[in-house]
């Protein structure tokens, strides 16, 4: 694994924590609130549509910079 | 419909017979047959590994939990399969790692082997036996409870329930695991293409979706946030939702084969990228049909709605293809775990392979038994008896954990909490112990002690260890 990538994949880590810390938060799980919401999409939904969405993302831009990329053939297990 | 289903029924029984013949002809060793060569590819990993995650309760779970408690259902399930995928990327490196220097039979014998200990393996065993079972059982309880109330001149409830228990059983026993993920690939497509069409018509109805939510608004504004109209969705309970669904790939045997099987790590990646998709783009498809409940059938029973909303407001080809996708999914999931089961079982066994493999296809056999007797006994609450499956295998994320980071054996101790932990959690199921401890969940908290447990037990032994072996260990973590 080069340092780069460590420092990435660390980096991912530490994006999916804050997005699951985000999550569960008062700012999206505020209880009754439906507002402001998003082309008639009620509050918590959208703006958890949109941490789900970036959860994927950030899974997608992990698999790119995880150690198993920068192996060589035949190291990966 | 009924031509319909008469095609559609057709064409999926010779697809299923063809994959079984296709696969048992490829079947020359005990591993072909138990790991499915291991050496699956992308297309057949994304939708197998899809597919058995998302089961009967998908389709007919999910709608009723929006109708009823709202859009929190999102969160509950969406977001934290979104945060799974990214837990499979980190876990299936060191998974895929240790099976390599270990060799993999089961997560059993893997758990038995890193810990040095033979009670290591026969404790995820019993853990997840006590666990997988009722939910086989509900699975195959749920449609048949459904196919019951669409199709009641057919066949009774259990009639329902041993067809597909028997239909599971004959293509698991001939075909393997290939077979399976042949199956679970057909279901994984059925499943997504009937859900799009259902919810297409839903949303259709309503004239769009701002329109749909602002019905929904009319009716039950409390549906629109959280906690939602029963205050089922309070932040500790999808909390802890969240951490047990991100442990299924560590914990549910079915799911942790399907990481190791896969052709290579690159691959294994993509599957996850894959899944995560699929589950996102899936229960977004899911929140019309709920609200479509919600609107039109928010006083009936779950099989009215049901039955209504995903059969007879259909179109007769759909509504056909309904049926046969339920039936097919309630199939893939429930013979995964029960095949895992027998996989985790031979794991453990020693001796002539011939022998073990007779076992092994004695004890599908049993468990599938378990599955059918359980599912005539079980209640029809699918998405919580799930969730108390998923919270119930979760307990042992530590244990499993433990085994997979480390280089040197962890010690028993995590093997006596997590026991310790798995009958605390099981109390608290069947009403012995209480749910709560104060204001915290009972699952939450034992998740947290045995975490706890678990670090505290190998930041211990690694002090104790030489220094050029605990710095070994640590890298490899």
């Amino acid at each position: 694994m080069t340092n780069k990538n460590e420092v990435y994949w660390k980096l991912c880590c530490t994006v999916f924590y804050i997005l699951s810390g985000l999550t569960f938060s008062p700012l999206i799980l505020s209880p009754g609130r439906t507002e402001p919401s998003l082309g008639g999409v009620p509050y918590t939904l959208w703006t958890t549509v949109v941490l789900g969405f970036s959860l994927l993302l950030l899974t997608f831009i992990g698999t790119r910079v995880h150690r198993a990329v920068a192996a060589k053939p035949g190291e990966l297990p | 419909m009924i031509t319909w289903l008469i095609i559609l029924g057709g064409a999926y029984v010779a697809l299923l017979v063809y994959a079984t013949i296709d696969a048992r002809r490829r079947i020359s060793t005990a591993d072909d047959y138990v790991m499915a060569g291991s050496n699956i590819g992308l297309f057949f990993g994304f939708l197998t590994f899809a597919a058995t995650l998302f089961s009967t309760f998908t389709l007919l779970g999910m709608p009723d939990f929006f109708r009823t408690h709202g859009i929190g259902s999102w969160i509950f399930l969406a977001v934290a399969d979104a945060g799974m995928a990214f837990v499979i990327v980190w876990f299936a490196f060191h998974l895929r790692r240790r099976a390599t220097e270990k060799g993999f039979k089961g997560v059993a014998g893997l758990m038995r082997d890193c810990y040095g200990s033979r009670w290591a393996g026969y404790l995820y065993l019993a853990g997840v036996f006590v666990f997988l079972v009722p939910y086989i059982a509900v699975q195959v309880r749920g449609i048949g409870i459904f196919l019951n109330a669409v199709f009641p001149e057919t066949l009774p409830v259990w009639g329902w329930i041993l067809s597909i228990v028997i239909a599971m059983l004959v293509y698991s026993e001939l075909g393997g695991l290939k077979a399976i993920i042949y199956s679970d690939a057909l279901q994984g497509t059925v499943l997504f293409t009937v859900t799009a069409v259902i919810a297409y018509g839903c949303v259709e109805n309503f004239g769009g979706v701002a329109e749909m939510f602002a019905r929904v608004k009319v009716e039950n504004a409390a549906l629109l946030s959280v906690p939602g109209p029963e205050g089922l969705f309070s932040t500790q309970f999808l909390l802890a939702s969240f951490l047990v669904i991100l442990m299924v790939p560590v914990t549910q045997p079915q799911l942790t084969t399907r990481l190791v099987i896969i052709r290579d790590m690159r691959t294994t990646h993509q599957m996850a990228v894959a899944v995560g998709l699929f589950a996102l783009l899936l229960i977004l498809l899911i929140v019309p049909i709920g609200m479509y409940g919600a609107v039109y059938y928010a006083d009936s029973s779950i099989i009215d709605f049901l039955s209504n909303t995903i059969i007879f407001d259909q179109a007769p080809v759909v509504a056909a293809a309904v049926a046969i996708g339920l039936i097919a999914a309630a199939m893939s999931t429930a013979d995964s775990q029960i095949f895992a089961l027998g996989t985790e079982l031979r794991s453990l066994l020693g001796g002539d392979e011939q022998t073990v493999m007779r076992i092994t296809k004695l004890a599908i056999v049993c468990f599938a038994v378990a599955g059918f007797v359980v599912a005539i006994l079980s209640g029809d609450q699918l998405v919580m008896l799930a969730r108390v499956s998923f919270a119930g295998t979760a307990m042992m994320a530590p244990l499993v954990l433990a085994a997979i980071l480390t280089r040197h054996p962890p010690g028993v101790e995590i093997v006596a909490a997590t026991a310790v932990a798995l009958a605390a959690f099981l109390g608290s199921v069947t009403g012995i112990v209480p749910e709560h401890l104060g204001s915290i969940r009972l699952d939450l908290f034992l998740l947290v002690c045995l975490s706890l447990i678990t670090l505290a037990s190998l930041g211990y032994r690694h002090r104790k260890m030489p220094r050029s072996s605990a710095s070994r260990s640590a890298r490899s973590a």
